[in-house]
């Protein structure tokens, strides 16, 4: 439940795609446009376009950096477009055509609305799998190649020329996709009461508590203490009671503590991370809130004296008044009534 | 040919008083043999097995007491039933029950007989039983004579309408309630008739029981208290009803707060403020007697008058206040039902859906109480010839009890012992009225002495009439006994747990379905699988399957029961929302459609819908939307869409469409609907089969996580 079983892909597709590559696309919830057509976009395409305008410049990448890598260089693009299925929640976009492109076979008239068009028309695209496994499809073989790798990139628009961050941005995206980057793991999950051993017994209304988890992050194929000020723990009973920011040390040992709310019942100590292009951290113990045991309320309350001070003198009361009834003589023996 | 016999035996001897006490004790404790020895039929046709639902709850928490000891069954905190609520055990049950199993067991074990905690706990309603028999005796001896103690003894021991709570196996509060509430009767005659502080006490320490076993102690608190006023009403009220009534008031109330459940009940609610209020009436009561030996009349009246009319505004005010405050807890729904038996129909659905709370039909008067339905009046009457203050106790007793049976089935169990003791008042005085008429022919010398008293009664052809009221008699006895054994043997011994039908050549098939799949889940679900199903089976299935649920047979939480409604009656998806934020892994049904087994969730299903619509979560489910368009309860072709979408008609019906349940009917034929389902094909999105039994009594099915990869 909690980590990686399914193994990692990385797929590239041409215009010329078999039906295999489209059909393994569809698994991840993206369409692959049909054969023959391709990318095209009359405003940012290369100078090294042969007149079609499919060998394109594109840069609107993901913002999540762990999958493209810090300040990505736009890449040369030669390839098909995809369309993400727009009822599946774990497609990531990973890099999208600029606002002016659109997907269609080049050499025949537009007579229907294309596939996709603008940002919605996607040229890599990624899926990590609700068991964490992931999967990248390029549209393109060629952007792989050695020759993009080499170019320069330089929009028709734009006078000067750089180097194509084709190199950069592919191998970023692959170490991200065999999860040598971005892979999220936890250990160690301790919970107690404050200064007290980890035990099974339950946990009593009222009672503080620590909690602590060991979360490692995979950076550059090593497993390395993960460094994130945003992981929470919820303690939840169908909703959060208590929800907090855990803090990390330097060993990525995070911790917490605060005091069980007033309730009781079953909670769940919950550890919920989800975060575009990391590993879906989840987590969750169960424990038992107890309320107090029948020795543990405070057996003398203070606004409580006025009740035993009438009580005890209602005792002592009922034992003068027996005394007095019982031996006090009456004067007279005939006002006595029954 | 007696004396013959007790000449043999060595016992004409006796003295005559002695020969009757033996008689006496001969005829008691074969009463009291019978009476354990006639609840053992279900033990004998099935196992020696715990029945139905609750006492599935009181087994478990008994085996916690003895494995645990008195603290921890106090303190328990039960993580398995309520999910994620919890249930606080030892604040929320009468501990009565579990106590007294656990001492019988403890005080067996020590002295050497070995008797598992189970067995103890399937035969403790028929000992006790046997020894309400003795209380039955007792009371009724005190209100009336020996004889007619005697006679209620023996119905008592056999009467359908007390035999259907206390049969073994049936291990239920009601099981010990009634000797309780007996018991307690019987001690509270004899302190008001002797007015002595030792009886009054005993009765103290009786009510105590009572409360500590069952909530019909509510009763019982209402109807001393009645007695008194009544007392009070016709001048009957004596230094003795005084002295009994605050001593058993005053030290019972304390006692009974010692029960957490209880707890500040019997001072903040409306249910015990007659006891309070007659309490309080009691010493004005006292004390007026007192100033008016004191006074002269004159000066008496002015005084009665000024401060009567000061006392009732100022209590009419106090009342006003606290209720307007909130002071005083509303009264339960339960008790509202109680006075008017529409008000639970209308108002609480979760009251209303227990049948056993549903108003009684005549023909179940008859069928428990068969014979006592026609003798009670005459009991009735007979009483009112001779009205003493213990007299007046059982009237009201039967009178009260009447109407409460009328409104709940289950209350039948309060008036049957009634029923006994007034038909034994009523049969043994007809009986020793015409007996010694016959007797008038037979022996002349005590024809002779009576007939010299008697003469103005004397009429013709009186030994014959007396011969034919006998025989009636003894004939009507004889059919009440038939009956019973019948009714016990067929109707009370089933466990419920075990079903038994009687296939097409006769024999007797056995459907042991719920233990199968409990079973299954004990063996197959992980340690801390979360089950859903509907509140009815979940006590059996924390006991027998050790698992946690969400809701069970304590129905303490409307709004979390509403959701479980909720989850059955809405289509899949919304109620795979409910079940992910319920942390539901199974799910199990009982589903009769195969069997014929008539009292399956499908049936229930209209509850659910009720009681799910019934909170703001639940507002989408409309009761009118699962009725096809004639307006009726289907599941066939003409039911509505919200019916076939919903989970329950899903999970009772999948894969049902392919299979022949009957020869000549068509595949998907459900034999307790006898329709033909209309929703043959479909497949489940959420949900995968986990679990069908054999007898496809109980499917369990297992909930699917999200798709791995989004939406395929």
């Amino acid at each position: 439940k909690s980590r990686t079983k399914g193994s990692q892909a990385v797929v590239s597709t041409q215009s010329t795609g078999g039906e295999p590559i489209r059909e393994i696309a569809a698994e991840v919830g993206l369409e692959v446009d049909e054969p023959g057509t391709a990318v095209i976009d009359h405003m940012n395409y290369d100078v090294a376009d042969t007149g079609n305008h499919v060998l394109i410049v594109a840069g609107d990448f993901t913002s999540t950096e762990v999958i493209v890598g810090a300040s990505p260089s736009p890449v040369l693009f030669h390839g098909v477009g995809m369309a993400a299925d727009s009822e599946n929640p774990l497609v990531i976009d990973i890099l999208r055509a600029s606002d002016t492109a659109y997907s269609h076979s080049p050499d025949q008239d537009i007579l229907e609305y294309p596939l996709a068009i603008g940002s919605s028309l996607l040229l890599v695209a990624g899926m990590q799998a609700r068991n964490n496994a992931r999967v990248v499809v390029f549209g393109s073989h060629d952007m792989l190649s050695d020759k993009l790798y080499n170019a320069q990139a330089q929009t028709v628009a734009s006078t000067t020329s750089q180097e194509a961050g084709n190199r950069g941005f592919v191998s970023a995206v692959a170490d991200w996709a065999l999860k040598r980057n971005g892979d999220l793991r936890f250990s160690a999950i301790k919970h107690n009461k404050v200064g007290e051993e980890p035990s099974d017994a339950a946990y009593r209304i009222t009672d503080d508590v620590e909690y602590s988890i060991i979360i490692e992050e995979m950076r550059s194929g090593k497993w390395a203490p993960f460094q994130a000020k945003d992981v929470q723990v919820e303690f939840v009973r169908i909703d959060p009671f208590v929800r907090l920011f855990l803090v990390p040390d330097s060993a990525g040992n995070f911790k917490v503590s605060f005091k069980v709310p007033d309730v009781y019942g079953v909670f769940q100590f919950k550890v919920d991370y989800d975060r575009t292009g990391y590993t879906h951290l989840f987590s969750t113990t169960q424990v038992s809130v107890r309320p107090f045991r029948h020795t543990e309320y405070e057996r003398f309350i203070p606004s409580a004296y006025p009740y035993y001070a009438s009580a005890f003198s209602m005792m002592g009361g009922v034992i003068v008044f027996s005394f007095l009834f019982l031996y006090h003589k009456d004067t007279k023996p005939a006002a006595k009534t029954e | 040919m007696v004396k013959t016999l007790l000449e043999r035996l060595g016992l004409a001897s006796l003295s005559q008083a002695k020969k009757e006490t033996l008689v006496q004790m001969t005829i008691l404790s074969v009463a009291c043999i019978l009476s354990f020895s006639v609840r053992l039929s279900s033990v004998l046709r099935f196992e020696s097995v715990i029945h139905e639902f609750d006492p599935y709850f009181n087994y478990r928490t008994t085996k916690q007491l003895v494995e645990q000891g008195y603290y921890e069954f106090h303190n328990w905190f039960d993580d398995r039933a309520w999910y994620p609520l919890g249930r606080i055990i030892g604040g929320t049950i009468y501990p009565g029950l579990m106590v007294t199993a656990a001492a019988v067991y403890n005080v067996l074990n020590f002295v050497n007989v070995t008797i598992n905690i189970r067995n103890v706990c399937v035969f403790l309603a028929p000992l006790f039983s046997s020894f309400t028999v003795i209380v039955v005796y007792l009371l009724t001896k005190e209100v009336k004579s020996v004889g007619a103690g005697l006679v209620a003894a023996s119905m008592i021991s056999i009467v359908p309408g007390y035999i259907s709570r206390s049969v073994a196996g049936s291990y239920d509060n009601e099981g010990i309630a009634i000797f309780c509430m007996l018991f307690t009767y019987y001690t509270w005659i004899k302190a008001s008739k002797t007015g002595s502080i030792c009886w009054s006490l005993t009765c103290a320490l009786a009510y105590f029981y009572m409360v500590s076993s069952w909530g019909g102690y509510v009763f019982l608190i209402n109807l001393i208290p009645l007695h008194v006023l009544t007392l009070m009403v016709t001048g009957r009220f004596s230094h003795r009803t005084y002295v009994s009534y605050c001593i058993m008031y005053s030290v019972g109330t304390i006692l009974s707060m010692q029960i957490p459940f209880v707890g500040f009940a019997p001072v903040e609610t409306s249910e015990h403020m007659a006891a309070l209020g007659v309490f309080g009436l009691c010493q004005i009561y006292a004390f007026v007697t007192y100033l008016r030996a004191n006074m002269s009349a004159t000066n008496f009246n002015i005084l009665f008058r000024t401060v009567v009319t000061i006392a009732l505004t100022a209590a009419g005010l106090a009342f006003g206040i606290a209720n307007f405050l909130g002071k005083i807890a509303p009264w339960t729904g339960r008790f509202y039902s109680l006075l008017d038996p529409s008000y639970a129909k209308n108002n609480i659905p979760i009251i209303a859906s227990v049948s056993e709370h549903q108003p009684t039909t005549w023909a179940s008067f008859y069928f428990d109480l068969q014979l006592l339905v026609f003798m009670f009046p005459v009991g009735l009457y007979y009483c009112f010839r001779e009205l003493s203050d213990a007299n007046i106790f059982v009237i009201l007793y039967s009178i009260t009890s009447i109407y409460f049976a009328g409104v709940m089935v289950r209350l039948m169990l309060v008036l049957a012992p009634i029923m006994c003791i007034m038909s034994g008042i009523g049969i043994s005085t007809t009986l020793s009225i015409y007996m010694k008429n016959i007797e008038s022919e037979g022996g002349p010398a005590v024809a002779a002495s009576k007939s010299s008293k008697k003469k103005a009664s004397d009429y013709p052809i009186k030994s014959e009439i007396a011969t034919v009221i006998v025989t009636v008699v003894t004939l009507f006895l004889t059919t009440f006994v038939f009956h019973c054994t019948w009714v016990t043997s067929e109707a009370y011994s089933s466990p419920s747990i075990v079903l038994a039908a009687r296939g097409h050549d006769g024999n007797r098939i056995i459907f042991d379905d719920f233990r199968e799949s409990y079973n299954w889940l004990k063996f197959n679900t992980p340690e801390n699988a979360k089950v859903m199903s509907w509140w009815d089976y979940g006590y059996q299935l924390t006991a027998m399957a050790n698992r946690t649920i969400i809701v069970d047979n304590n129905t303490w939480n409307n709004t979390h029961i509403s959701r479980v409604g909720q989850a059955m009656a809405s289509p899949e998806d919304h109620s795979y929302t409910i079940m992910k934020e319920l942390d539901v892994d199974y799910v199990l049904v009982i589903f009769g459609g195969m069997s014929g087994y008539s009292s399956d969730d499908i049936n229930k299903f209209l509850w659910m819908i009720r009681i799910g619509g019934s909170t703001p979560e639940g507002e989408h489910i409309k009761e009118s939307d699962y009725y096809s368009s004639t307006g009726e309860y289907k599941v066939d072709k003409d039911a509505s869409k919200a019916m076939h979408d919903s989970l329950m008609y899903k999970m009772c019906y999948y894969r049902f469409g392919e299979i022949m349940t009957e020869q000549g009917k068509p595949t998907g034929y459900d034999r307790v609907r006898n329709q033909e389902i209309g929703n043959k094909d479909f497949e489940l999105d959420v949900l995968e089969e986990a679990f069908t039994s054999e007898h496809w009594i109980v499917r369990i099915y297992k909930v699917k996580d999200l798709a791995n990869r989004g939406t395929t």
